[in-house]
């Protein structure tokens, strides 16, 4: 394979039915700055690939996971990939059905998550968003996330840790920003906006920026725009 | 040590195994001799009351108790009835100057009775027969008329060679001891097979409020219509039936030994003691009364019985129908998810591809193929759309983890119109009822929110899921614009099949609304003990 330009998304495709793989490949390979390195049918083929991948210098950026995969299902894949690999984004890619496992991936430190009845540019859109360190998540999903977000008045004691400066960062995080761009925009150097994060995950109790970004908005520290779906 | 110590260890183990394997079942078996003769002496002293020449009685429940011993512990404890009848004809020989070969014979008949009684009733009704169901009867009564027939053709014959009764009077003696032993037989028989299989669950059934009402009116009204001489005796049996509807066999078989008892006290108290006098009127009558008042509620508690038992097993045949029906709706969900969704986001995927080329090839995105490609696009959608209903219809057990949960993530997907708020208010705790309970309420609130989505214009739904100790309600109120109930209801209001699904899970549905004042849709079910 030729190794690929920095401009183009290595994107890795794992979902166990043929039928959307050769869909995504074909869909997610036309468009310009995607470019499909490789196609795994299931958690552990991914893995193996991976590690083969990784040894060849040619990792993806994203990996486009399916949920709902046995033996080993998605939300264990990206717990796994995450473990290994933190640097690769995982969208999350969930059926009707499996919502509520949603919630799990999350956790597992998926970034992205798109139902498999979204339009195709959003799946695009999601790996984009992903590799720029910013969560796209389908309307009807982040609705319903929200909503199991529990506790509040433990939440609003623990909105009470927060330093001033790590509530800027927070606001930023909700908006989608990576980290690069928080440190522009609050003019502190990459490394410095990185710490802020993780210590308002560990402040917070939560396990990814995605739930920060959730929690954020539930708790009316920004405003969200309204995917367009 | 321990080679000293072990050997008298063993010894006092042999000895003990060897006296626990021959003494201990021996003393508890003469016990239970003992006890059964005490019992059946018991039965022939209150028989005895009724007591006519010789050792005739009106009523003579011991060949009934000893019937039913025998049936239901084993012919092993035949001793037990011999002892007892010996007890009795020792008295007769003594105190009534029997003679004692009229008297040997009688023991004879009796234990005849009894033995070939409790045969017959084994092999024509199988063990452990509770009277709950109909075909039991003909045959018990068939057992018994010849157990007695035996002891009363043995005993006629005994008394009339021993020259305690005249010839002349031979056809009323047998008549009065077959009528007797089985009007005596009719009263005990029953009541113990009712009783002896679950003795706590018969309890149970009777020590209610309702049963404590039932069988003290069988018991004023037994009294009440034996003392007068009105011809009013048929007036016990709105009493007696009542127990058969409500109470079963342990009721029924309770409440004819209670209006038996009284039938015979009262009778034996007025005329005195029946010896030494004709055979009157009377005693036939209490016999017959006896007769028809077991036979009837006996027939009746057994039918009702039956008719309680097909209903249970309909309804666990409909559970268990359910539960097939939601396996297979699980199975075309995950089917029609594993093959048709897939093939159709690939599609989509697939369009879009084409649509991206076809400009980059530089055609015409309005053109005919552009045109087609969108088509094509559209209608994946829509089936997409439709694929996702039928599989959310399929597929989910929506109350996987609680009425409350479902119900609370519903009103979110419901995606109410502008200005409706719904408030999903219960406790997260889990409710008494079982998955098929809850499934069922969840239809019902989602009925009744659509409703209310729909129709009502309000603008708060409240959902309310309360847990009292023996019922949970589910309230949905709305402040809409509420409708006249009086005036029917259209049939889009899905009312009927909220009814019909209380129904079926043992609940009730009642609706409250008028014009202008909202609706309230609330459904009570009884809670359940072991909800799994």
């Amino acid at each position: 394979m030729e190794p690929r330009s920095d401009e183009t998304i290595g994107v890795l495709v794992v979902d166990d039915h043929e039928v959307v793989r050769r869909g995504l490949l074909e869909f997610l390979g036309s468009e310009p700055d995607i470019d499909v390195v490789g196609q795994a049918a299931g958690g552990a083929q991914a893995l193996e690939l991976l590690a083969t991948m990784e040894s060849e210098g040619r990792r993806p950026d994203v990996i486009v996971m399916d949920l709902q995969m046995t033996p080993v299902d998605g939300i264990e894949s990206t717990r796994q990939i995450r473990a290994l690999y933190g640097d690769m984004k995982v969208v999350a890619l969930t059926s009707f059905a499996e919502e509520e496992r949603v919630h799990a991936a999350l956790q597992a430190g998926a970034a992205g998550y798109v139902l498999k009845d979204s339009d195709a540019d959003d799946v695009a859109a999601a790996v984009r968003a992903a590799h720029r360190g910013e969560v796209q998540i389908d309307a009807l999903v982040a609705r319903r996330l929200m909503s199991s977000i529990r506790h509040p008045a433990e939440a609003e004691h623990r909105v009470s840790e927060l330093t001033s400066r790590e509530l800027d960062v927070l606001r930023l995080v909700a908006a989608g920003k990576p980290n690069k761009q928080i440190a522009a925009e609050l003019a502190i150097s990459e490394r410095t906006a990185r710490t802020h994060v993780s210590r308002i995950l560990r402040k917070l109790r939560l396990s990814s920026r995605t739930q920060a970004a959730l929690w954020a908005v539930r708790e009316g520290l920004v405003e969200v725009e309204r995917e367009p779906r | 040590m321990s080679t000293q110590v072990a050997p008298p260890a063993v010894r006092r183990t042999l000895t003990n195994t060897a006296s626990r394997g021959v003494r201990l079942p021996s003393l508890r078996y003469a016990a239970g001799v003992l006890a059964l003769a005490a019992a059946y002496y018991g039965a022939a002293k209150v028989g005895q009351t009724l007591r006519y020449t010789a050792s005739v009685s009106a009523i003579w429940p011991p060949a009934g108790l000893g019937i039913a011993a025998l049936y239901l512990w084993g012919l092993r404890w035949w001793p037990g009835v011999l002892l007892g009848e010996l007890v009795v004809n020792a008295h007769l020989l003594v105190d009534d100057s029997i003679p004692l070969g009229s008297l040997l014979g009688q023991q004879t008949g009796n234990m005849a009775e009894i033995i070939v009684g409790a045969l017959l009733l084994r092999r024509l009704i199988g063990p452990n027969a509770a009277m709950d169901r109909v075909e039991q009867l003909g045959p018990m009564l068939l057992a018994l008329g010849v157990a007695t027939a035996i002891s009363a053709t043995f005993g006629t014959i005994s008394m009339l060679a021993g020259g305690v009764v005249d010839a002349s009077d031979a056809t009323t003696f047998w008549r009065t001891w077959w009528l007797g032993d089985t009007s005596g037989g009719l009263v005990v028989l029953p009541l113990m097979l009712a009783w002896a299989q679950h003795p706590i669950a018969a309890w149970r059934r009777v020590s209610t409020w309702e049963g404590a009402a039932v069988i003290a009116g069988v018991a004023a009204l037994s009294f009440a219509v034996f003392s007068t001489d009105e011809p009013v005796r048929y007036a016990v049996f709105p009493a007696l039936i009542w127990a058969a509807f409500r109470l079963g066999p342990p009721g029924a078989t309770l409440s004819i030994a209670i209006t038996a008892g009284v039938a015979i006290g009262v009778t034996a108290h007025e005329g005195g003691l029946f010896s030494e006098q004709p055979i009157d009127h009377r005693t036939l009558i209490t016999q017959v009364y006896i007769w028809v008042a077991a036979l009837t509620t006996l027939f009746l508690s057994a039918v009702v019985c039956e008719r309680e038992r097909s209903a249970r097993e309909l309804s666990e045949a409909r559970r268990t129908e359910g539960g097939r029906a939601v396996e297979a709706r699980r199975r075309i969900a995950r089917d029609l998810h594993d093959s048709v969704s897939q093939a159709l986001f690939s599609t989509v995927l697939h369009a879009r591809t084409a649509q991206k080329a076809l400009v980059q090839d530089g055609g015409d995105p309005s053109g005919p193929v552009g045109r087609a490609l969108a088509t094509i696009a559209d209608l994946t959608r829509s089936v997409q759309g439709e694929i996702r209903a039928l599989i959310y219809e399929l597929h989910r057990e929506p109350v996987h983890d609680g009425l409350v949960a479902a119900l609370t993530r519903h009103s979110f997907d419901l995606g109410a119109p502008d200005g409706l708020t719904i408030k999903v208010r219960g406790p997260e705790s889990r409710l008494p009822l079982s998955q098929q309970v809850e499934t069922q309420l969840f239809a019902i609130g989602r009925e009744a929110l659509a409703n209310v989505v729909r129709h009502a214009e309000a603008t708060v739904a409240h959902v309310r899921v309360e847990a009292q100790r023996e019922q949970v309600i589910v309230e949905i109120r709305d402040n809409g614009r509420g409708f006249d109930p009086r005036n029917g209801h259209p049939g889009h209001f899905g009312l009927e099949s909220m009814r019909s699904r209380a129904v079926e899970v043992g609940g009730r549905v009642t609706i409250a609304s008028a014009p202008g004042w909202g609706t309230v849709v609330r459904v009570r079910v009884p809670a359940e003990a072991d909800g799994t």
